[in-house]
């Protein structure tokens, strides 16, 4: 049975640290991302820390939820590239192939999750950071999308390891460097079509499961588990910065923490 | 009909063949000006094709700005050539003589102008250049035909065949009025592109013919173009595009915006050369009723749009909508929509006296021109500023001076390439105003005198 | 004798209108024949159409008797014959006043019985006013009315009723030249009531202004009045009773299908009036090659607005878009969306194509009757899928309803709808004159045979008003 990689976010457990940010950062050889870039609104992230505030001073909750890509069963991304860049694997990975992409932006144009980046700019690092590059990983020139890939340079390795141990892989063989570094073990990597592992027994189990923009039928290979509130705010001051009365269901499906 | 009136052969030729044969005070004055713009629009694709597209002003997700905005602008200017040559061929309008050749030129140059557009905005436009066009299949991938971007460029570049060679089959008698009076460098192009045409009675059949059926084939071609141009962005699942009226919507804007640049061309080849006698007022006359048709058909469309829109109260919708009727520039634009594209001119339009005054004619089609440009950017822009719930990701989006650089380089290269065309080929065709002046007749009822036509077919 | 001039080819007009060579005297004649006398098939036929009007109406009645008044499903078949007159019949008189705005010359003969149709506006109103009942007030479901008051009643109610008004006002104020007319004609105090209402025409300079801005103003309000009210049908009893339906290019579909059945209406009367009406003379080639144009123009606008109202979904892949498809186009309703876009798109594209055909006087008589045949098929579709039952207050389709196939009664309702229309124009055509006199005295005058250069050609004289 071919793989199906997933991953659970569990947000009662997600801090907000953004350690999975700095690590992807590190594994993906991401270009820093400097003020100016934020300020731009240019930012390169492939798990973003989105935080959003609820209630209103004094009682103001701060909400996290950090966003990879969703991994899309049926990607609205793959068809509207005309170069096939944004193309589906057959382990169920929405993968981006650099060297086709001619930067049209379109598959970032009908991606609801706001997952893919443009190198806006030729990518710089510092000299004294020019030897920590994952040699794994391609360095993207400007002009080309990128995205968050489940981290597939540990998935090859993953396989080419079980491959010569001629068995198949194991749930724990291998994680993402986002899953590795949550100090909370919020992110849960591992293979949704294999009933034993993490991922599946906790999308069995849960009650609490549930896929952003699921609406829009494209079933994501990410599951976020609701954020348990021991002491919610009352009903009407929250999401406050929603303005609330015009995104009631922003509740439903983004449900933040 | 007053004005119309008898022209001997020779005079109607001369008349027309100014622009070829002389370069006024006013075209100089415009090659300098508009070589000028582009000149500054060369740097600036050049600044931006070094640097990246970081020099504009795009962000995430506000991935697409000013020249997908302009690109369907000029989509749309393009969308005159057909309605004015093909249409009012094929319905036999009589007003259509001055107007076809110089409306057919603005198409080609417009979509040649359009299709830099994309080409320029994408990431790594010397793979696109290289990969894409023209198609590689040595890599064994084939463009995927599902994506709008590999529809799009086919139906324009197909459009723009189709207009070249109608502009060609139409002018191939006149390019044969010219090899017969020029020397030179001249006389040899002229020979060779008039393809031996002798004024014989086959070779009149088969240009007609021809031309028939490429108007015929045009039509689907037009209205294929511009809803291919709409589907690039309602293909996709973003909130206000993903609407099934804008196919439609984008042809109807371009054919009410694609036709007021016509009128803007045909004031200003009457400033420039001096055609007061080719393009009168009776022809004003007539498009402005026209207009009068076409705009309300848009504003139409343009209600069904926001109607349905806010129809079933999707909150990701009305998020857009509320963004597109509060916030600044969208609230100006809006007022640009409706009062330039609509609310005076139309109502202008309305009087008999007003279409036939030119001057008012020329303002009032600028005008429906700055508000439909503003309609793209209020249709395509702010869908991407409120893309879903994300609301830590919502964005504004302001263009760098760079694009501003080449938008305004677009509006001079159009009006440039067309008068390098009229110093080659006369912006008015000759044979069919030659052909006007003999269908011309009268008819009398009792006492007075009605002008008449003869039917074509 | 088929030449050239100037590059054009001049085919012979063949066979001619012959009324434009008749004298004023003899379009008289012909234009007050039926007013003066009335034939016996004539009196079968409208026998045998007011005996399916009252079918039409018992089986009305006993549905609304055996299944009450409540149910919307029970009303989905009145919604359809509703629809169906007002997407073909309501359509009809739209033909004379394109005609008209752009001064077309083959319009002239065909004028009145475009716009005779308007005789038959009652049909439909009557309809709407038992329809508008069976339609939700606008509280807690989408709607294009947004609170107004009394939406969606009031507004409806005004624009269907308005349509009928003007429908009537315009056949009435064109017909005020030939009116007078037979008043002044027929002596023998047979002349009808109608006629009597023409009594302060006497053609005067400034009379005449007044009917030609009139018939122009009223034409073109009629026009927009109907795309109006086809928006308002299409938003009021199909899309706001299929949840989360919000194909914003469906309204103009709905009414650019309509313009469609108008033509076709006017091209299956023409074939009517020339074979058995005593039309023949006025009913030429030119005529049906004019209507098979616009008939093929309007079904390939048919065939791109139905593909734009499935393509985007088909695009959007998202759940209850699919389910939307599924509907209207796939499982519920595929067999009559199959007959709706073979005959009104399909037949028009691939036989009018042929100028031959589109010269001939069958081809478009078959053509448009496949139109309206299809239309009914599509009306079928989306009213039936409107109407049946489903909880229209979801905000989006979560599972296909069940489909309303048309039984014995239904169809009784439609076809007495459809008898009823059919029957007023009959009526009608007793008291107007058909075809319109002052128009076809006009043409005869505005039109000329003359020598150009060595053959002979039409000219036409383009008045400038």
């Amino acid at each position: 049975m071919a793989h199906r990689w997933g991953m659970t976010i569990d947000l009662d457990l997600c801090t907000g640290c953004q350690a999975c940010v700095v690590a992807c950062q590190a594994e993906n050889n991401i270009p820093i991302n400097t003020e100016e870039n934020f300020q731009q609104r240019r930012a390169i992230e492939w798990i973003r820390v989105e935080r959003y505030w609820e209630g209103e001073f004094p009682n103001v909750k701060a909400r996290y939820i950090p966003v990879p890509c969703m991994m899309c069963e049926n990607a609205p991304c793959e068809p509207v590239c005309p170069v096939y860049a944004s193309y589906h694997t057959d382990q169920g990975l929405n993968f981006q192939v650099y060297n086709r992409c001619i930067g049209t932006r379109y598959c970032s144009v009908n991606c609801h999750w706001h997952v893919r980046f443009f190198n806006f700019w030729e990518p710089k690092w510092p000299d004294s950071l020019k030897q920590q590059l994952n040699p794994l990983v391609a360095v993207r020139s400007r002009g080309v999308m990128e995205k968050c890939s489940f981290c597939i340079q540990r998935i090859d390795h993953a396989e080419q390891s079980a491959q010569l141990q001629g068995r198949d892989v194991k749930d724990g063989d291998f994680t993402t460097a986002c899953a590795q570094a949550c100090p909370t073990r919020a992110i849960v990597f591992g293979d949704l079509n294999n009933a034993d592992s993490e991922v599946a027994k906790t999308v069995a189990s849960t009650k609490r499961g549930y896929q952003l923009l699921a609406d829009l039928g494209t079933n994501p290979a990410v599951v976020y588990l609701k954020k348990i509130d021991a002491d919610p705010l009352p009903e009407d001051s929250k999401h406050k910065y929603f303005d609330s009365s015009q995104y009631t269901r922003v509740k439903e499906t983004v449900a933040v923490g | 009909m007053q004005e119309r009136r008898n022209l001997p052969q020779m005079e109607v030729i001369q008349e027309l063949l100014l622009p070829v044969t002389r370069t006024t005070m006013w075209m100089w004055i415009g090659f300098i000006v508009l070589g000028t713009i582009l000149a500054a629009f060369a740097f600036a694709v050049a600044w931006m094709f070094y640097w990246g597209i970081g020099v504009t002003g795009l962000n995430r997700p506000g991935m697409w700005g000013f020249m997908i905005v302009d690109f369907v602008f000029w989509i749309g200017i393009s969308h005159a050539g057909v309605m004015i040559s093909a249409i009012l061929r094929l319905t036999q309008a009589e007003w259509r003589r001055p107007v076809t050749r110089a409306a057919e030129v603005m198409t080609m140059f417009s979509l040649m102008t359009a299709m830099t557009l994309p080409f320029i905005h994408t990431g790594r436009p010397w793979r696109t250049a290289y990969w894409v066009f023209p198609y590689d299949f040595w890599r064994g991938i084939f463009p995927d035909v599902r994506s709008a971007l590999v529809m799009d460029p086919s139906a324009v570049f197909t459009y723009l065949t189709g207009t070249i060679l109608f502009i060609y089959i139409t002018t191939v008698p006149d390019i044969a009025t010219l090899r017969d009076r020029s020397t030179g460098w001249r006389k040899g192009l002229y020979r060779v592109l008039a393809l031996g045409w002798q004024n014989d009675e086959r070779q009149w059949m088969i240009q007609a013919a021809t031309g028939f059926l490429l108007a015929a084939l045009m039509l689907s071609i037009f209205v294929s173009v511009h809803s291919i141009v709409s589907w690039d962005f309602s293909f996709s699942l973003d909130p206000v595009w993903h609407t099934s009226v804008w196919a439609p919507y984008f042809v109807i804007g371009a054919v009410h915006s694609g036709v007021s640049a016509a009128v803007t061309l045909m004031v200003l080849m009457r400033w420039m050369f001096g055609f007061d006698k080719y393009i009168r007022e009776e022809h004003f006359d007539a498009i402005g009723r026209l207009l009068v048709v076409v705009a309300t058909a848009w504003v139409f469309f343009f209600m069904l749009d926001v109607f349905f829109a806010l129809f079933n109260q999707d909150p990701r919708e009305t998020a857009v909508m509320k963004m597109r009727f509060e916030q600044w520039p969208y609230t100006l634009m809006l007022v640009l929509i409706f009062v330039f594209g609509y609310f005076i001119p139309v109502p202008i339009w309305m009087f008999r006296k007003f279409r036939r005054n030119i001057k008012l004619m020329f303002w009032t089609s600028i005008m429906v021109n700055i508000g439909m440009w503003s309609e793209r950017y209020w249709l395509v822009v702010p869908g991407l500023e409120r893309k879903y719930e994300w609301t830590f990701d919502w964005n504004f989006y302001r263009p760098g001076i760079v694009e501003i650089t080449i938008i305004l380089g677009t509006f001079a290269l159009v009006p440039f390439l067309f008068m390098c065309f009229s110093k080659i080929f006369p912006p008015v065709s000759i044979w069919e105003e030659k052909e006007g002046q003999n269908f011309l007749q009268e008819i009398k009822v009792g006492k007075a005198s009605i002008p008449a036509i003869v039917r074509e077919f | 004798m088929a030449t050239v001039t100037g590059g054009h080819h001049v085919p012979e007009p063949s066979p001619v209108t012959r009324a434009w060579d008749y004298t004023p005297g003899q379009l008289v004649r012909d234009g007050l024949q039926r007013l003066r006398a009335k034939g016996q098939w004539y009196r079968i036929s409208l026998i045998i159409l007011a005996i399916l009007t009252v079918i039409g109406i018992i089986a009305l009645i006993v549905q609304a008797i055996a299944s009450g008044w409540g149910d919307r499903e029970n009303w989905g078949y009145v919604a359809v014959a509703f629809g169906y007159i007002m997407s073909t019949v309501a359509a009809a008189p739209c033909v004379c006043v394109a005609g008209r705005l752009t001064r077309a010359h083959w319009r002239r003969p065909i004028d009145r019985i475009s716009e005779i149709w308007a005789a038959a506006m009652i049909v439909p109103a009557i309809l709407f006013l038992l329809l508008m009942w069976t339609v939700p007030n606008t509280h807690g479901r989408p709607t294009i009315w947004f609170g107004w008051w009394a939406a969606p009643y009031l507004w409806d109610a005004i624009l269907v009723l308005g349509l009928a008004f003007t429908g009537y006002a315009l056949l009435y104020v064109s017909s005020i030249p030939d009116l007078a007319i037979a008043r002044a004609q027929i002596e023998d105090g047979s002349a009808n009531w109608l006629t009597r209402k023409a009594e302060g025409f006497f053609g005067t300079q400034s009379q005449w202004r007044v009917i030609e801005r009139a018939v122009a103003y009223l034409g073109a309000f009629y026009v927009v009045m109907y795309i109006g009210t086809m928006t308002v049908i299409a938003a009021d009893f199909i899309m706001s009773l299929i949840p989360g339906y919000k194909s914003a290019i469906f309204p103009a579909y709905f009414a650019i299908s309509g313009f469609g059945g108008g033509v076709a209406v006017v091209v299956v009367t023409a074939s009517i009036m020339r074979l058995w009406g005593g039309a023949e003379d006025y009913l030429g080639r030119e005529q049906f090659f004019a209507l098979a144009k616009i008939q093929l123009a309007l079904g390939l606008l048919f065939a791109y607005f139905i593909w734009t109202d499935f393509v985007i979904p088909w695009y959007g892949r998202m759940p209850w878009e699919i389910l939307q498809i599924r509907l209207l186009y796939f499982d519920s309703y595929l067999w009559y969306f199959v007959a709706a876009f073979a005959l009104c798109f399909i037949s028009p594209l691939v036989l009018l194509m042929w100028t031959k055909l589109r010269r001939g006087r069958v081809g478009p008589f078959i053509v448009s009757s496949g139109v309206l045949i299809g239309l009914l098929a599509d009306r079928i579709r989306l009213f039936s899928s409107a109407f049946s039952d489903k909880d229209i207050t979801e905000d989006r389709l979560h599972a296909l309803p069940p489909v309303l196939h048309p039984g014995v009664l239904d169809w009784l309702i439609v076809i007495g709808a459809i008898a009823a229309c059919i029957a007023l124009v009959m009526l009608a055509m007793r008291l107007i004159p058909v075809p319109s006199i002052w128009e076809m005295t006009e043409g005869t005058r505005l039109r000329a045979r003359r020598r150009f250069h060595n053959v002979e050609v039409t000219i036409i004289g383009k008045p400038d008003y």
